[in-house]
């Protein structure tokens, strides 16, 4: 009796070493992919307890910050609404755009950590805190041209074109990325498409006045704002452009036909404070010095004077297929004309008559960039 | 020369005191072990929940301390000989219980508690009662009366079972507050049944009978019990939806058949029958089908029937190496964790580690209850401690195996750790049964 009750004894022991080794089967083997199944409620919970970096413009203004409420649960918060079309929106339901998608990992602390401090955290549940990330936009600047376009649709765009550090961002209409979850479904139906980044990715013909310049933006790789997205799909339709094409086109004519390195992102933040510029790529030729003189020449020449500074430019009105409708307005240009530091870019959607209608808008803007105040 | 044998014998009993005496300090040594474990839990879920130590919270550890202590107290006074790791095994797995049971469901905090110290106390009773010498003829000679008790109770459930919940399997016998599990009570007796009827029958089952082919069937009225206990695990199965009972009784059965007779054809024939009511079963009742289904292939149904095992697995994942911490995961997303899931809950507060404990507890108080069968001479105490071993083990596994995807999910508690009074008590009763036989083992073995 006894030897067969020894081997009930071993049968039992394997069948506690099956169960010891399934353990460490699902634990530690099967673990990492069945965490990242999308059924798991941990996810949601972990993500509402990262403390995300805040979003700040290039004045350290908070563009956007996590809120910590009482149960360690985070909210994020848009100080700026109208500035959605940069920041982008973070909604555990819809999840991520712009830089808040871009530039995620670092917002969410997971990159510039050390690995050991960062697996200590974890092992103690301290809440993840993300990086800061700063902007090159001013949100003064953006507000004043938020402003200058008022209600009607279109985008502005106003950058730098000896560094390619865009200013002030535009696109109308604006949603309010605070309330996300509950205006979702209206947003995705609505006709005037608020969720489109008009500056970035909605594409306008350029009319006959700015064909030319137009042309170099449609079928020149002339940079890309990697940090907003979208971008890869452009110059599928023939003859179209986006307002940031034409800003970049621009920012080549005042270069000499070089294009500079395009980008919203002025610094971002580690573990010790630091701030750290992301890696630049050096501007590329997408025209030939002589074409960009030429085509440089020619909008200094249509430009105009303001309080004793030079604003080249030019002016367009392409007209639209849709029976009935206004014609894009455009304006294009730089200044001052013989030093530039600013190109600006703006479209009226069914504006109508470029000089009349985009022109002005730009003026206003130039104005504050410039301190000139209003007669 | 009668002198110098009552000398040697009287150095002999100092020998076995002083052993005893070192075993016992052992035994104290890992319960107060076991009663730090438990204490440090209470203590690290209070730092969670609020922050700072609630000392008023730490009672369940106190009482269990006070409890378990009062019993070590008691079975070294009276039952010095026996083994001397089953209490604390069983003391540190209920400590681990009631931690768990705090921090899942503190509705049931106080009634676990309550029902340890019941556990407890029957754990004594069986143990010493009746006193020395130690022998269990008591048992051993009423088994019609112990099976027929066992078998009226569980019929009233068939009349008047209850569940406590409302809904599920209607297993328990209620009166006022009170629920009861027969079919709990029943393991022991089965267990308490097939050892006194197989240390009689065994010479009769073990030889002779009808050949067929290679294999010789045993004299068929001898297998009488084998049939009865097979159409009870299909009544207990079908009727009352509780295939964790059937398993475990049926595979106690066999194990206890095998170690009387050595006749492996017993335990092949056992597993043909159960495979071919496991698959009558499949075919007929909705419940098996949808547990073996969410068993073999639970991906594709994860948020709907094979909910609870893929939430079990993801707990196991999200405990890894070290587990999230007590308090600090996430165990409450699986459905009636504090009972059915308690091992996954283990799985993702206190991670492999603590799972491997948890295992490794379990299989070091399995072989010390085995070791107790191999080392008593009367047979029947060895069967029974056969049995008692293989059923606790057998539940074990079969829990902590459903829980991992192992085997089907079937509603066993994990004995001591669960929520589940009868099941405790039980558990209890089985511990102290083994804790009597060891010592009888014990005694015997220094008697020579």
């Amino acid at each position: 009796m006894r030897s067969n009750i020894r081997r009930l004894v071993a049968i039992l022991l394997a069948g506690f070493l099956l169960v010891g080794l399934t353990a460490g089967y699902w634990q530690v083997i099967r673990a990492p992919e069945l965490l990242s199944r999308a059924d798991n409620p941990r996810l949601v919970i972990a993500e509402q307890r990262v403390q995300r970096g805040r979003i700040l413009d290039r004045n350290g203004a908070v563009l956007a910050y996590s809120r910590v409420n009482d149960d360690g649960t985070t909210e994020r918060v848009y100080p700026y609404p109208e500035m959605v079309h940069v920041t982008g929106f973070y909604s555990l339901r819809y999840g991520v755009s712009n830089i808040e998608a871009t530039y995620d990992d670092v917002l969410r602390g997971l990159s510039g950590r050390p690995a050991l401090p960062a697996l200590i955290d974890n092992l103690l549940h301290r809440p993840q805190i993300g990086f800061d990330v700063m902007l090159t936009i001013d949100a003064e600047l953006q507000a004043v041209a938020d402003a200058a376009l008022g209600d009607r649709k279109g985008a502005i765009i106003v950058l730098d074109p000896r560094t390619g550090a865009i200013m002030a961002l535009v696109s109308h209409p604006v949603y309010d990325p605070n309330r996300l979850d509950e205006i979702w479904e209206t947003l995705r139906d609505a006709p005037d498409t608020p969720l489109l980044n008009r500056a970035t990715q909605g594409l306008y013909p350029p009319g006959e006045e700015l064909e030319e310049l137009g042309a170099v933006g449609e079928l020149e790789e002339i940079g890309e704002l990697r940090e907003l997205e979208g971008i890869g799909e452009l110059g599928e339709l023939k003859g179209m452009v986006t307002p940031l094409q034409m800003a970049l086109v621009t920012a080549a004519v005042t270069n000499g036909g070089q294009v500079p390195d395009v980008h919203l992102v002025q610094a971002v933040q580690d573990s010790s404070g630091h701030w750290h510029e992301p890696v630049r790529v050096a501007p590329r030729a997408v025209l030939s010095p002589s074409t960009a003189d030429r085509l440089r020449a020619t909008m200094i020449l249509n430009g105009e004077e303001l309080s004793g500074m030079t604003i080249a430019g030019k002016t367009g009105t392409a007209q639209v297929s849709e029976e009935g409708q206004l014609p894009h307005a455009w304006f294009v240009g730089f200044a001052p004309a013989e030093a530039p530091q600013v190109v600006i870019v703006v479209l009226v959607e069914n504006g109508g008559d470029g000089g009349r209608v985009a022109a002005p808008v730009a003026r206003e803007i130039l104005e504050h960039i410039f301190g000139i105040n209003n007669p | 020369m009668s002198n110098v044998k009552h000398e040697t014998r009287s150095v002999k009993r100092e020998t076995r005191n002083t052993q005893h005496a070192t075993r016992n300090v052992t035994g104290l040594t890992l319960l107060a072990l076991a009663i730090l474990f438990t204490g440090t839990g209470f203590v690290s879920l209070s730092l969670v929940e609020r922050g700072y130590v609630a000392w008023g919270t730490l009672w369940p550890a106190i009482v269990l301390g006070g409890a378990s202590l009062a019993a070590w107290a008691v079975l070294r006074r009276w039952l010095p000989a026996g083994d001397p790791l089953l209490l604390p095994i069983a003391a540190l797995l209920c400590g681990l219980g009631l931690v768990l049971i705090a921090r899942l469901a503190p509705n049931f905090l106080g009634r676990q508690v309550l029902w340890v110290v019941l556990g407890l106390g029957a754990m004594l009773a069986v143990a010493l009662l009746p006193p020395a010498p130690y022998n269990l003829r008591w048992l051993q000679r009423y088994r019609y009366t112990w099976l027929t008790l066992g078998l009226l109770l569980l019929s009233l459930t068939l009349l008047f079972g209850v569940n406590p919940s409302g809904y599920g399997a209607r297993l328990w016998l209620g009166l006022s507050r009170l629920y009861f599990q027969p079919s709990e009570l029943l393991k022991v007796v089965m267990v308490v049944f097939l050892a006194s009827y197989l240390a009689e029958k065994r010479e009769l089952l073990a030889v002779g009978g009808t050949r067929i082919g290679r294999w010789r069937l045993p004299p068929l009225p001898h297998l009488g019990p084998l049939l009865l206990m097979w159409g009870f695990s299909v009544v207990l199965l079908g009727w009352q939806r509780d295939l964790g009972a059937a398993l475990l009784f049926f595979g106690t059965f066999l194990a206890m058949l095998y170690a009387a007779t050595g006749r492996e054809v017993y335990i092949w024939v056992g597993m043909g029958l159960f495979l071919v009511s496991a698959i009558v079963g499949y075919q007929l009742f909705d419940h098996v089908r949808l547990r073996v289904d969410a068993w073999w292939n639970p991906w594709p149904e994860a948020s709907g029937r094979a909910f609870q095992i893929v939430q079990s697995l993801l707990a196991f994942a999200a405990g890894g190496v070290l587990g999230q911490g007590l308090g600090q995961g996430y165990p409450i997303f699986i459905p009636v964790v504090h009972s059915d899931f308690a091992f996954a809950a283990i799985g993702e507060e206190l991670g492999l580690l603590g799972t491997l404990a948890v295992v490794i507890l379990f299989a070091i108080l399995v072989y010390r209850g085995f070791r107790a069968a191999l080392a008593v001479r009367d047979t029947f105490a060895a069967l029974l401690a056969t049995g008692l071993s293989t059923m606790l083990g057998l539940q074990a596994l079969v829990i902590m195996g459903g829980t991992l995807k192992i085997v089907p999910l079937t509603g066993v508690t994990l004995p001591f750790v669960s929520y589940g009074g009868s099941s405790l008590l039980i558990s209890f009763v089985m511990l102290g049964l083994l804790l009597r036989i060891s010592a009888i083992s014990e005694e015997a073995g220094h008697a020579q």
